[in-house]
């Protein structure tokens, strides 16, 4: 019997996060993930591979029109968007910046209140 | 000296913010965004005191100013959504691209110089959303 190991993020889905990865996947972004983390925080990380050698900017530049059509509160609780390219994924990323980011996307570090 | 009311912090916040002005002047683009993000954390922290009744000032400045986890700014998000403070969907979308933490003082080298200065002008705003709330 094999039994599916659950990252420490996927736990923290709601209905609202999976709708954002429901519209975002809709738009033809290539992998979604998003979780509740706190009362006013949604993190989304999103993994394309036209992602591939873009700066940040411009990978906001994709992603941002589709956040725009989410329902505003919704918007508004969107704090921490971790762009990756899956090349990202498969080795540590070049900035340690990145590398932190998905670090605390995979393994939520615990909430306060 | 410890701040300890609303405009204490904000008192703060705006010399970190003209210090990180001051190091993005010196091309030291790096090491603005990470002075700059303390601007954003002393702002929020302003804003909770605002918000919090004077009763339970006391205990909560206690509380947001000690600890790790009152540096991440998702936690002080938290804080105000407990307060019945929301961003607006503008400010959200600035701090999707605010990547700050203090780990940042373990990275080298220097950060694009438009990137920095749209990391300053989101202090700026954050700092000027909290300055028209406080009395």
């Amino acid at each position: 019997m094999t039994t599916k190991q659950v990252s420490n993020w996927e736990n923290k889905r709601t209905d609202e996060s999976r709708m954002v990865e429901d519209k975002l996947r809709d738009a033809g972004l290539e992998r979604v993930d998003a979780y509740r983390y706190n009362s006013a925080s949604l993190r989304v990380r999103v993994i394309d591979k036209r992602f591939e050698s873009i700066s940040r900017e411009k990978r906001d530049e994709i992603v941002e029109p589709f956040i725009d059509r989410l329902p505003p509160s919704t918007q508004a609780d969107i704090v921490t968007l971790v762009l990756l390219a899956p090349s990202e994924l498969e080795q540590p990323s070049e900035t340690f910046r990145e590398f932190m980011l998905n670090t605390e996307f995979e393994n939520p570090s615990p909430s306060m209140l | 000296m410890q701040p300890k009311t609303s405009h204490d912090f904000l008192k703060v916040a705006e010399q970190r913010l003209n210090a990180a002005e001051a190091l993005l002047s010196a091309d030291l683009t790096l090491d603005a965004q990470y002075v700059a993000g303390y601007a954003v954390e002393c702002s929020l922290k302003a804003l909770i005191l605002e918000k919090t009744a004077p009763a339970d000032r006391p205990d909560t400045l206690l509380r947001i100013s000690s600890g790790a986890t009152m540096h991440k700014l998702e936690t002080l998000f938290q804080e105000l959504r407990t307060l019945g403070v929301r961003l607006t969907p503008d400010l959200a979308k600035r701090m999707r691209r605010f990547d700050w933490t203090t780990d940042l003082r373990y990275e080298t080298g220097r950060r694009n110089r438009g990137e920095t200065r749209g990391f300053l002008r989101t202090c700026v705003e954050i700092r000027n959303w909290v300055k028209g709330q406080l009395s």
